[in-house]
């Protein structure tokens, strides 16, 4: 029974070392398998094919757009990108062979140079499995890309502004200072500066103003892309230059004398200047922004009934050092049954809306509508009418001396019209515009900078004018890169409506709209994308 | 007698007992994990180091000047690069392979080892075979000459920080 009982000892014994054994032997396998798993580096193979492959994308992006930059086909491009594609394939699947790389790319052109939109783009979809690793079906979508738009040409025709966006709404970064290149007629224009104002948004600064458009820019960024691209057509709009211009907006009732007198202040809104019954009128207000015009312009509008003798008394009074200066232009008209013969240099006289070209000229009195349109040249009077002032930020600051600050100088004028015979005439719609500009010429809607608009292209203004609604459509030349309209009769539009549109079969597509208070022949309006 | 095989008994239970403990001992204490996890931790460094080194250009300016010229002493260049960013109980080898087009007809790339010299923190090529941990790391890398160049590196954990 002890014999029996001694080997329950032991084989209790056996049992519980054969289970410790096996348990551990069990643990151990467990490890070793996991641990073996762990091993696995196809997180850092996928990512080092990932990144080389945007690294080659922004080579060959960065090669291509180099090369077409510098003249060489678009063709040639797309064959260079390929094989430069299926070298860096292959060089992958030699390479990671031990991993079992399969990579798929989707089939087309890998770049895209439309430099008619500004884009330069690199894309590529691949798929990737890493047989070996038990990775399949990896696929990503890859895309480089830089884009210059919004490029406008500053109302001084001495800067250009741009805007440089890259993939994911990125801003754009340019390679440095040097790294623009603007043409014009395949001509190089220079420039003193680019600048950044942020948000990828760019200034060039040009050594001389351009005097039209379109210019090609070029851009190189940091990543070595060029991108280029032709100015073209604009969703805003803004005026190159605003004259500052005065009108009358009375009754074109003959009998009437009374004279209200409207200012178009320089952000285009109206301001009332002055009133008078006798239909004389004074006003006095900063003339110009305009450093460079150098005539004084007046167009006034005069209704006829019987003989006499029209004055148009001009003062224009101006800060000479520390005294005022004034100086006072008459000009004088006389009227006869017969005729008169008018001799006046800057004196144009518009009949029925017709330029009369003879210097002498019968105009037969009688119930009619005169529009005289006259100017004073600055430089017949000897530069007393110092006109090279600017028209000041600060309202405080008037009558500046030229010596001390030429910047803030202003001028005021004085206008008074006086007649002679006030039982025959009345005046209507007086302008007076400081700008070399001709207020009764066609008003012109120019397109600064235009690529892909073609005589499919129209331009709408509408607005009114004494009441009375214009609505006018002419069509784009795109020869000038202008369209034209005749506004002879119209000499302001209220409440102007300047519409751009393309017509694609029985379809209007609106391309640009701009509202104005005024409109005004004569003026230019840019439209500049 | 009786108490003699009683004894006996105990013994040879105690025996078995504890030779199982030693067995199950061996086998449940991770003597290799720590092998095992420096294995792993310099494959994930290497790819670390080699990422870093083509983020921000430094290859580029390994093999060339600002010119573009190629420097005629470019592995020790890469050597010195790579040794400034490793431990100093890591050990190092790097081959570089360049991926040549096909020619003559042919099709496929083929890689080109291009460094004449040994570029290594080691002077004894037989000490990987000693240590404790190693990696095997291979890392490609286009230039902007559009040449794809193929990184052989090898790492090894001499132990000890």
């Amino acid at each position: 029974m002890a014999k029996k009982k001694g080997q329950i000892i032991i084989v209790t014994a056996l049992i519980l070392a054969l289970l410790m054994l096996a348990i551990s032997t069990n643990l151990h396998i467990t490890s070793i398998t996991y641990q073996s798993l762990y091993y696995d580096d196809t997180k850092e193979v996928v990512d080092n094919i990932n990144q080389d492959l945007n690294r080659i994308l922004q080579r060959i992006l960065a090669e291509s757009s180099q090369q077409y930059y510098k003249g060489s086909s678009i063709e040639t491009l797309y064959s260079q990108a390929q094989d430069d594609l299926s070298y860096w394939l292959q060089s992958i699947i030699v390479a990671y062979s031990s991993k079992g790389v399969q990579i798929k790319v989707a089939k087309g052109n890998i770049i895209n140079l439309d430099w008619k939109n500004g884009i330069s783009q690199a894309n590529l979809s691949i798929s990737l499995n890493l047989a070996h690793l038990n990775f399949y079906n990896w696929s990503k979508n890859y895309i480089q890309y830089l884009k210059i738009s919004d490029v406008t040409l500053s109302p001084t025709y001495k800067e250009i502004y741009f805007k440089l966006s890259r993939e994911n709404g990125l801003p754009g970064e340019i390679f440095n200072s040097t790294s623009c290149w603007l043409f014009q007629d395949g001509t190089k224009i220079d420039y003193t500066s680019v600048e950044s104002t942020g948000e990828g948004a760019y200034v060039i600064k040009l050594k001389k103003e351009i005097p039209k458009v379109p210019i090609k820019l070029y851009v190189k960024d940091k990543r070595c892309f060029y991108v280029g691209v032709e100015t073209i057509l604009a969703t805003n709009i803004f005026l190159i230059e605003r004259p500052a211009f005065f009108y009358t907006d009375f009754s074109t009732n003959p009998s009437s004398k009374s004279m209200t007198l409207y200012g178009i202040s320089w952000d285009g809104s109206s301001m009332l200047c002055g009133q008078n019954p006798t239909g004389s009128v004074v006003i006095n207000k900063n003339l110009r922004e305009n450093s460079n015009a150098t005539k004084l312009w007046f167009l006034q509008k005069i209704y006829v009934t019987s003989p006499g003798t029209f004055f148009n008394n001009i003062t224009v009074r101006y800060k000479s050092d520390d005294s005022v200066v004034s100086i006072v232009y008459s000009l004088k008209l006389s009227f006869t049954k017969q005729g008169k013969n008018i001799i006046l240099d800057g004196i144009y006289i518009y009949k029925d809306n017709r330029l009369q070209v003879q210097k002498n000229i019968n105009i037969n009195i009688g119930n009619d509508w005169l529009t005289l349109l006259s100017f004073i040249d600055e430089s017949n009077n000897g530069n007393q009418l110092n006109l090279t002032v600017c028209y000041g930020n600060n309202p405080s600051i008037s009558f500046r001396d030229n010596k001390i600050d030429n910047s803030y100088k202003r001028i005021n004028l004085t206008l008074s019209f006086g007649y002679q015979n006030f039982q025959g005439i009345c005046v209507d719609d007086l302008i007076v515009s400081e700008s070399g500009i001709a207020s009764y010429s066609p008003l012109k809607v120019t397109f600064e900078g235009l690529t892909g608009m073609d005589n499919s292209y129209y331009v709408r203004i509408n607005g009114t004018y004494n009441g009375q609604h214009i609505d006018k459509t002419t069509t784009f030349n795109s020869n000038t890169l202008t369209a034209t309209f005749d506004l002879t009769q119209y000499p302001i539009i209220k409440s102007a409506t300047i519409v751009v549109f393309k017509k694609q079969g029985n379809n209007i597509i609106e391309v640009a709209r701009g509202s104005f208070d005024y409109v005004v022949a004569g003026d230019y309006y840019s439209f500049v994308k | 007698m009786k108490a003699i095989s009683k004894i006996i008994e105990s013994l040879i239970s105690a025996v078995l007992i504890i030779l199982a403990f030693s067995v199950s001992y061996y086998l449940l204490t991770p003597s290799s994990a720590s092998h095992v996890r420096s294995a792993d931790e310099l494959q994930k460094f290497g790819y670390a180091l080699m990422s870093k080194l083509s983020s921000n250009d430094a290859f580029e300016s390994i093999f060339f000047d600002q010119n573009g010229n190629p420097y005629r002493d470019w592995e020790d260049r890469l050597k010195i690069t790579i040794n400034s960013l490793v431990p100093s109980n890591i050990i190092f080898e790097v081959n570089v392979y360049k991926s040549v087009r096909p020619k003559d007809g042919g099709i496929l790339v083929t890689l080109e080892k291009v460094n004449d010299k040994r570029i290594s923190n080691t002077e004894d090529e037989s000490v990987f075979t000693y240590v404790g941990a190693v990696a095997q790391i291979t890392y490609i890398y286009t230039m902007k000459n559009m040449t794809t160049l193929v990184f052989d590196l090898r790492l090894g954990d001499l132990g000890g920080r």
